[in-house]
């Protein structure tokens, strides 16, 4: 390349305007010059390029995520705000995608947000979130969980997969044909003076073909790209094997060989450290740490769900046999009549715990019997006997409506995380 | 390594993602031996780290042998560029 030819070359570069999104001192500005008379001012491509999305500083009402979504889009901010409202509704699909983005999308200007993440990583993060998003949307719309999620998602893999490998994969081939590169080159607009792996005949980094003399100054020049690595993208290899995974996990459930629900998620958790494991040394890995990151939490989240137990314990046992020592809940309600036990006397000394995370505990004790109750409530209401509190410990005694020498006594111990606690005598209090 | 040259589809050594892939495979092992009940309760608890320190570790010791790789290379040949100018990634 000749000298003359590449100072052009380089002058060319350096008043490239930059690329959408990139940061820039008035970051409202209009980022493609005059917008036409019709159509819209921002491309597909533009479009389809997330990691050029940033939170806007100006058009905010609380982190500024529907105003640079709008931007990004180039509509009216109300229309997005409202799609953000109503979505929140169905599936809390609305919210996932408003706090993700708060998470992961920096604001105007800046580089990385609260989630560092580097452009090609936000971009994965971001259709990620936008996938969990419409499967939250479907599970409220379609079905709920009866919907037969594993084929929808491997369905949805399969389609990623092929448009990734098809027309959406580099939409603006501005970069280099695929081929070794050599040394650490700082990329191709540093130009031949700057770049470490520029000797003769060697083999280098992609260079841009040099624009003819004649050409206007002010023509588009294609932005410049980063380096990549050598070799295949392992992402696409996970996504196939995470798909065939899934496939054939589902395929076992299905024939009723015992599947866990945890297993899908980390059967995506142990491809990603696999194929990221072998990107350390070969190919190209980016964007698996953030899908190994979901389905590690992914994973978390099944494993927590399936060992919650949840739903409503109601009993009213006719005698006192019949009455458990303790009674236990992760989330939801526990009802305890002891108003219908024929043998009260054979309550006398006897503890009976009742313990409840999120949720209420309601027991209705006979009339014929002292009960000392010893409440503990982390957060929430509770009605003892009439006498109302909210958290804290504390310990009520109430004596029997009858009276007599030989009046039995019962200990209950109720402990609410998060809730409420109500403890009637027979009859009302 | 620092020292090895790119051949092929093969890269300098990244640590990063030798980290990620390492503490991601030791969070799978954690999530087979408990769905497996070989692990219950409290026992949990210690045992999340492990995947981490396993990760950190494995990190540690590919830094340490690339770096001495990179020496050894230095010393047989003066020229050679500076083992600390970046020729390891991430």
């Amino acid at each position: 390349m000749a000298p003359q030819q590449a100072r052009d070359e380089a002058d060319a570069m350096t008043t490239t305007p930059p690329p959408p999104g990139a940061p820039t001192d008035a970051p409202d500005a209009p980022r493609d010059g005059p917008a036409p008379a019709n159509g819209p001012r921002v491309t597909g491509p533009e479009m389809r390029n997330l990691a050029a999305l940033r939170r806007s500083r100006s058009d905010k009402k609380v982190a500024g995520v529907a105003g640079g979504i709008s931007r990004h889009l180039d509509i009216d901010p109300i229309i997005t705000r409202v799609v953000l409202v109503v979505l929140f509704f169905f599936g809390g699909a609305g919210l996932i995608v408003y706090v993700a983005c708060w998470l992961i999308v920096p604001l105007d200007g800046e580089e990385s947000a609260t989630v560092r993440l580097d452009d090609r990583g936000r971009n994965v993060a971001l259709a990620i979130v936008g996938g969990l998003s419409v499967l939250a949307l479907l599970g409220d719309s379609l079905g709920g969980w009866g919907f037969p999620w594993p084929l929808a998602v491997v369905g949805a893999i399969v389609l990623v997969v092929m448009f990734s490998r098809g027309r959406f994969a580099d939409p603006s081939p501005t970069g280099p044909p695929t081929g070794p590169s050599t040394g650490p080159s700082t990329g191709p607009s540093t130009g031949p003076s700057t770049g470490p792996s520029t000797a003769p005949g060697a083999p280098t980094a992609w260079q841009p073909v040099a624009q003819p003399s004649d050409q206007p100054s002010d023509q588009p020049v294609a932005a410049p790209v980063k380096e990549r690595r050598a070799g295949p993208r392992l992402f696409s290899y996970a996504v196939a094997i995470i798909a065939i995974g899934i496939g054939v996990l589902a395929s076992l459930d299905l024939a009723g060989v015992p599947v866990a629900d945890s297993a899908y998620p980390a059967l995506a958790l142990v491809a990603s450290g696999a194929m990221l494991t072998v990107g350390a040394f070969w190919g190209r890995p980016g964007g698996l740490i953030a899908l190994g990151l979901v389905s590690a939490l992914a994973t978390a989240a099944t494993l927590a769900i399936g060992d919650l137990d949840a739903g409503q314990i109601d009993r009213a046992p006719s005698t006192s046999s019949g009455v458990a020592s303790d009674y236990d809940l992760d989330i939801g309600e526990i009802k305890l009549d002891l108003t219908e036990v024929v043998d009260p006397s054979e309550l006398d000394g006897r503890t009976v715990e009742l313990d409840v995370g999120l949720g209420r505990i309601e027991v209705t004790v006979p009339d014929d019997v002292d009960v000392i109750v010893r409440s503990d409530l982390g957060a929430g209401d509770s009605t003892i006997f009439g006498d109302q509190s909210s958290g804290g410990t504390d310990t009520v005694t109430s004596s029997a409506r009858t009276s007599g020498a030989d009046v039995p006594t019962l200990t209950l111990d109720v402990h609410v995380d998060l809730g409420e606690i109500e403890i009637n005598r027979e009859g009302g209090n | 390594m620092a020292a090895q040259s790119t051949t092929g589809a093969r890269h300098p050594l990244s640590i990063g993602h030798l980290v990620m892939g390492v503490a991601l495979l030791g969070l799978g092992v954690v999530w087979g031996l408990i769905e497996g009940g070989v692990v219950e309760g409290d026992d949990i608890r210690f045992l999340l780290p492990a995947p981490w320190i396993l990760a950190g570790v494995a990190g540690l010791a590919a830094l340490v042998t690339s770096d001495r790789r990179a020496l050894a290379a230095q010393r047989r040949a003066p020229s050679a560029p500076d083992p600390t100018s970046g020729t390891l990634e991430e």
